[in-house]
């Protein structure tokens, strides 16, 4: 298996008045196409972090980052906004769904930024919906959606470009055990299908157990990393 | 992204508050508004003066009065005389489009049975028809004429039946049509009247001289043209000196009555060409000067004011007028602006107050993949539709108020103008398409303008202090 996402000696440094904090200092790692990776540890750890400047959301202070072939640490912000929409999907814990907009066009819409037509882009959310099981919520909008259902238009929006790569953030924080193993089902499951690598940051001990790796965080530094289950096994049951 | 899903988008997100996007239009509809009713206020003011000064005559002709003749310059000099020379030179001052001298000359008229005093305007023929005068009836005068005429259409008015009873006045009957009459005209002033016992007759009988009428001249206001006849411009002349002829054999006393006597001598002597050295000659009393464009008039008059003479134009009325009004028109505008400018103020602090709700969803939109133009022509178009909307309902609440306006007569400066056709009402807003269209293109420009700072703002959020707002 070949590396899909390589940092090499990566930090950041915020700055909180005359005190520096390493959020995250001096990781490297490589992650392989098709992997499913956690990122644990806990809250203030720096495992946040580490996704957003994976993601591209920030620039590192120091050290690269690259995902395929791109340098992203190097990119403007008009060329990472190109690379995201063809490249990488994101999950939040929070959904950050478009109140104003039906699930069809919150899927719809990272396809609306890549002007691919309006015809084209509904169907293409259209399946994405009912493959999450949302085939008739499908003109709701989201205060009118339980948590579950929202993670759920969340997750159909992430895979709409079909990325290479889908950065989920606490996907599963808001949501009860239940909803949770579905959710987690759900994506290692559409995530294997497309052949998709999915790094998902967490602080739930019980999410690990869908990854393939376990990447250990604390004080901005790797502190262990265990392999997880292999991905071929069946998949777990709630 | 594609512009049809931005533009969807866009109104997309200016629906979704449509209290505050509403005020906002209202704003800038008012503000629109308040711009195209001030400016048609101004715009109305100045044809109103447009259309009284074309009462008074063409505005493209220049009147030159030799009132100086003889006279000096305020600067001292002497004033040339304003002969065929200097006709000639007037000719090629920049935006002169032909000039004619102007003689005048009373005689006494027979149509048929009915006589009548009869003022004549020698124009030069192939200029009747660049000085605007409106024939009703019949032909203009046209180059090579002699004997022809065009008469104003009051001036049958002026005759009456000489054999009537001594103490009864026939006036001609309505109707009556010098151009179907056998015309003949005279210098001898009782030409056509029954002698007055007791009164002396002149020596020699005048001969009277066939003329034909070509055409009626009708003006809507008040015109020399009128009640006046027109006539070549050369055989004026040549009447003038058979006139003359006539008067010297009679001892000069009789009869025949010219406007301005010293003048036609030296009409007649620049004519015939004998007086071109002659201190005393000082040229024509008048001279009618066309111009070929509006805007050339002043310059014109400027010009043959700085050789001596004096000028006449309705023009300078015209200039006066708006010199007049150019304040008030000003501060009209002024209001309009401001409005508007309060209107864009309006549209900036709606977009800002947009953008703040909207942040975390800004952030939202750039993680997953809207570029930075993305964001900016959103905003952006958010923007002008509020400046294209409140453009459409400001010119259309524009054309509502000036029709009230000028219904209710609300009026900066008389009403109407009385006119020999009868009142002509004058308007108090006028809105010309030119500015309707402005209205349509400005407003959204300055909304766009307004949206500028606003949607850069919104461009330059950080994704990720975006996202962490609540």
């Amino acid at each position: 298996m070949s590396a899909i996402i390589t940092l090499d000696n990566v930090y950041r440094v915020y700055r909180m008045g005359n005190e520096k904090i390493m959020a995250v200092n001096g990781i490297s790692l490589e992650i392989n196409e098709g992997e499913i990776c956690c990122l644990q540890g806990p809250s203030g750890s720096g495992k946040s972090t580490l996704l957003h400047l994976m993601a591209g959301l920030e620039k590192p202070t120091k050290g690269s980052i690259t995902i395929g072939k791109t340098r992203i640490d190097l990119l403007s912000e008009n060329q990472l906004a190109l690379f995201r929409q063809k490249h990488v999907g994101f999950i939040f814990q929070n959904y950050y769904l478009i109140p104003t907009l039906t699930a069809l066009e919150n899927v719809a819409l990272p396809l609306t930024f890549c002007g691919v037509p309006r015809k084209k882009r509904l169907k293409r959310a259209k399946e994405l919906l009912e493959s999450v099981g949302l085939k008739d919520r499908m003109r709701h909008k989201p205060s009118e959606m339980s948590g579950g259902q929202q993670q759920r238009v969340s997750i159909a929006r992430a895979f709409a470009n079909n990325p290479k790569v889908i950065f989920a953030d606490e996907p599963t924080g808001n949501l009860d055990t239940t909803t949770t193993y579905e959710m987690m089902n759900l994506m290692t499951e559409m995530a294997k299908t497309w052949n998709q690598t999915m790094v998902i940051v967490t602080h739930d001990l019980e999410i690990t157990t869908y990854a393939s790796r376990i990447i250990k965080i604390r004080d901005g530094k790797i502190e262990k990393i265990e392999n997880g289950r292999d991905l071929n096994d069946e998949k777990i049951d709630a | 992204m594609k512009l049809g899903d931005t533009l969807f988008l866009s109104i997309k997100n200016l629906w979704r508050r449509k209290l505050r996007t509403i005020l906002t239009v209202l704003g800038v509809m008012i503000g629109c508004c308040a711009i195209v009713v001030m400016l048609s206020l101004g715009i109305a003011m100045e044809r109103n003066f447009m259309t009284q000064v074309n009462q008074m005559g063409d505005i493209m002709q220049i009147n030159i009065y030799n009132y100086n003749w003889g006279g000096k310059t305020p600067e001292g000099k002497d004033v040339p005389p304003l002969d065929d020379d200097m006709l000639a030179y007037i000719e090629t001052i920049k935006g002169v489009q032909a000039v004619t001298p102007v003689i005048n000359l009373n005689v006494k008229m027979m149509a048929g049975k009915y006589v009548g005093y009869v003022n004549i305007i020698g124009i030069k023929a192939g200029m009747f028809r660049l000085l605007d005068i409106p024939v009703i009836e019949g032909r203009p005068l046209e180059e090579g004429d002699t004997d022809h005429m065009v008469v104003g259409k009051y001036v049958a008015r002026n005759f009456y039946n000489p054999k009537a009873t001594r103490f009864r006045w026939e006036p001609a009957p309505e109707g009556f049509n010098l151009m179907e009459e056998k015309l003949t005209i005279s210098w001898d002033m009782n030409y056509g009247e029954k002698p007055v016992p007791g009164m002396s007759q002149p020596k020699v009988k005048a001969k009277p001289v066939k003329v034909e009428a070509v055409g009626i001249v009708g003006r809507s206001g008040y015109s020399e043209y009128d009640y006046s006849v027109i006539m070549p411009f050369e055989t004026v002349l040549k009447y003038q000196k058979e006139m003359e002829k006539w008067n010297k054999q009679n001892g000069g006393s009789n009869g025949g009555g010219i406007r301005g006597g010293i003048i036609y001598k030296s009409a007649i002597a620049v004519a015939a060409g004998i007086g071109g050295s002659n201190d005393s000659d000082k040229g024509y009393e008048r001279v009618i000067i066309k111009a070929a464009h509006i805007n050339d008039v002043v310059n014109i008059i400027d010009e043959i004011e700085e050789i001596g003479y004096m000028c006449d134009s309705p023009i300078q009325m015209l200039e006066s007028m708006k010199q007049q009004t150019a304040g008030l028109r000003q501060i009209l505008l002024g209001i309009g602006i401001m409005s508007f400018i309060i209107a864009a103020i309006g549209i900036a602090n709606t977009m800002y107050m947009s953008i703040y709700e909207r942040t975390r969803e800004i952030g939202i939109i750039k993680v997953i993949g809207a570029r930075l133009k993305d964001i900016r022509r959103l905003f952006m178009l958010e923007a002008g539709w509020i400046g294209v909307f409140g453009g459409i309902l400001g010119v259309g609440l524009s054309y509502l108020l000036s029709f009230l306006l000028n219904k209710f007569n609300v009026n900066l400066g008389g009403a109407e103008i009385w006119t020999p056709e009868g009142i002509v009402k004058l308007k108090s807003s006028y809105i010309p398409i030119w500015l309707t269209a402005a209205a349509f293109v400005f407003a959204p420009i300055a909304s766009l303008m307004a949206g500028l700072l606003p949607s850069r703002r919104a461009m330059k959020l950080s994704v990720m202090k975006a996202l962490r707002q609540d």
